[in-house]
């Protein structure tokens, strides 16, 4: 059940959606991956019902980025968004292979870790009920992470 | 500045260097008009219920019928691996202090799992436990299997949950396998060390599917031209798994084995009964091969027991390591029933294995995987 400030929460928190989406997935999925699943979460019955709207998103993107197969919505989304991408997707970013090449040595949960962590600058705490997890589990998630990255980047 | 410092620091860029790259985000007006649009789906009220009309509406939606997975090719990949790398990776998954590992199968109840762990958590001689949930165990699949079709369709609910467990040394896991060997939520206990080395072997075969570090005389094709199986063709296989060995469990495996090269997919499924004189329940494993794992001269050097169809061999067969293999007809893939019980015939007899095998090898939803899994 869509709710009447939905478009305004929606807008405030989009762009760090995205970059998290960007950080799971890359950039060229990450719009399809936000858009599937916010379009889906304030659909659902219990939406009107969610206090945290930005941790739930958070998590629906996360589900939906290491969704095994991509809904038919997703395909719409894509084939609307593909003419837009083409003109807004940066192309004189300068990119570091190693980088992304070790950001993608990261399993997924890591990556949202270590995007809310260090992007986000969220504490242990917060990390944790974002992603609906121990407090344990994302520095157990953190230590790997880190130690994956120091491997590959330094 | 410490190390840790700088480490954050180089951590910090990365992270700019990747969120730089993210997309304008979708218009909120659009993911309405996407909801709305979802929200008017027709609902047909068919014989066979909610599958049929979510199929029938989904072809509305999309526009056409094909339901083929879009690429994964934009998703970040993972270059070629080494040995080193996947030693590496394969360590990283669980924390150092770990001495063993112990197994929960996929389709145990929450409630098993938390009281598995507990009992594990209780036990005198365990320091601490970690949980791999089934979302751990698939993002550790993923990275040990990067690059293969089953990192993308793998899901977390066919995945085991892994407990880890640090406590006394290389004794931990035997004082395990005694307090948790008649516990029927455990699937198997593995040292760290054991489970390392799986892992490393499962990654070297992913990152050479040649297989030449591994058989040195395999000259299969890459593993990346096969396409991954769908949802619907593994539900059908695990259903004629079920109907062929009725007295068995039929979880789907796809997660970390043996290494073999060639292997496509694993189903493995465990006796229903509460094991063998107080070891844990054994399993049998069906795998599928893409036929160039098995060599036909050294196959016909090999014990060939009667069978009706011709392009059906045994590999060998006795009490202690039940191993069929049966060529799928011009699939070019082959399906392998085996079993890891020490005392097989006490588990499946060898005329049942032998009539079980048979059945699946002719089996239509097993010969249509197989058409899928090796175009």
């Amino acid at each position: 059940m869509v709710r009447d400030d939905d478009a305004e929460v929606y807008r405030k928190h989009a762009d760090d959606l995205v970059a998290l989406a960007t950080t799971l997935v890359g950039p060229s999925d990450a719009s399809d991956v936000v858009a599937a699943a916010v379009a889906r979460t304030i659909a659902s019955s219990g939406w009107d019902r969610v206090e945290d709207r930005y941790a739930y998103w958070v998590r629906a993107v996360y589900n939906e980025a290491k969704s095994s197969y991509r809904s038919s919505m997703r395909r719409a989304a894509r084939e609307d968004l593909v003419a837009r991408r083409a003109s807004t997707t940066s192309t004189d970013v300068e990119t570091h292979p190693e980088v992304l090449e070790a950001m993608a040595s990261l399993s997924m949960r890591q990556r949202s870790v270590v995007y809310l962590t260090y992007w986000r600058d969220l504490p242990v705490g917060e990390v944790a009920a974002v992603l609906d997890i121990s407090d344990g589990s994302v520095r157990r998630h953190l230590a790997r992470a880190r130690s994956n990255l120091r491997r590959k980047l330094t | 500045m410490t190390g840790s410092d700088s480490l954050d620091g180089i951590i910090r860029e990365a992270l700019t260097d990747v969120v730089d790259r993210s997309p304008i985000p979708p218009d909120y007006e659009r993911l309405l008009h996407m909801e709305q649009q979802r929200s008017r789906r027709p609902v047909l009220v068919v014989a066979g219920g909610a599958v049929a009309a979510t199929a029938a509406a989904a072809v509305v939606f999309s526009g056409g019928g094909d339901d083929t997975p879009l690429s994964t090719a934009n998703q970040p990949t993972e270059p070629d691996r080494t040995a080193q790398d996947c030693r590496a990776i394969a360590d990283s998954l669980f924390d150092d202090e770990t001495d063993a590992l112990v197994y929960l199968p996929a389709d145990n109840p929450l409630a098993e799992v938390d009281r598995v762990t507990a009992e594990i958590r209780s036990l005198p001689y365990v320091d601490s436990i970690t949980l791999n949930d089934q979302d751990d165990v698939l993002d550790q699949f993923r990275q040990i299997m990067v690059n293969h079709p089953l990192a993308d369709s793998a899901t977390a609910e066919i995945m085991p949950s892994i407990v880890e467990v640090a406590g006394s040394g290389d004794r931990t896991l035997q004082a395990l396998v005694g307090d948790l060997a008649g516990d029927g939520a455990v699937n198997k206990l593995l040292s760290r060390d054991d489970a390392v080395e799986d892992n490393v072997r499962t990654c070297i075969a992913n990152a050479d599917p040649t297989g030449t570090e591994l058989v040195t005389t395999s000259t299969a094709p890459p593993m990346t031209t096969i396409p991954p199986p769908t949802m619907d063709a593994l539900n059908a296989v695990q259903e004629a798994v079920s109907d062929v060995l009725p007295q068995f469990s039929t979880t789907l495996s796809v997660g970390p084995g043996p290494a073999i090269a060639n292997r496509i997919l694993t189903f493995e499924f465990s006796g229903n009964s509460p094991g063998l004189e107080g070891q844990p329940v054994e399993s049998l494993v069906l795998d599928v091969y893409a036929t160039g794992t098995f060599d036909a001269t050294e196959l016909s050097g090999l014990e060939t027991l009667p069978t009706q169809a011709p392009e059906r061999a045994w590999l060998g067969a006795d009490d202690s390591d039940l191993r069929s293999v049966y060529f799928l007809g011009t699939t070019g893939t082959a399906i392998r029933v085996a079993s890891s019980a020490p005392d097989s015939a006490s588990l499946l007899p060898v005329d049942e294995l032998v009539a079980a095998a048979a059945n699946l090898a002719s089996h239509p939803a097993v010969i249509s995987l197989a058409r899928d899994l090796h175009g």
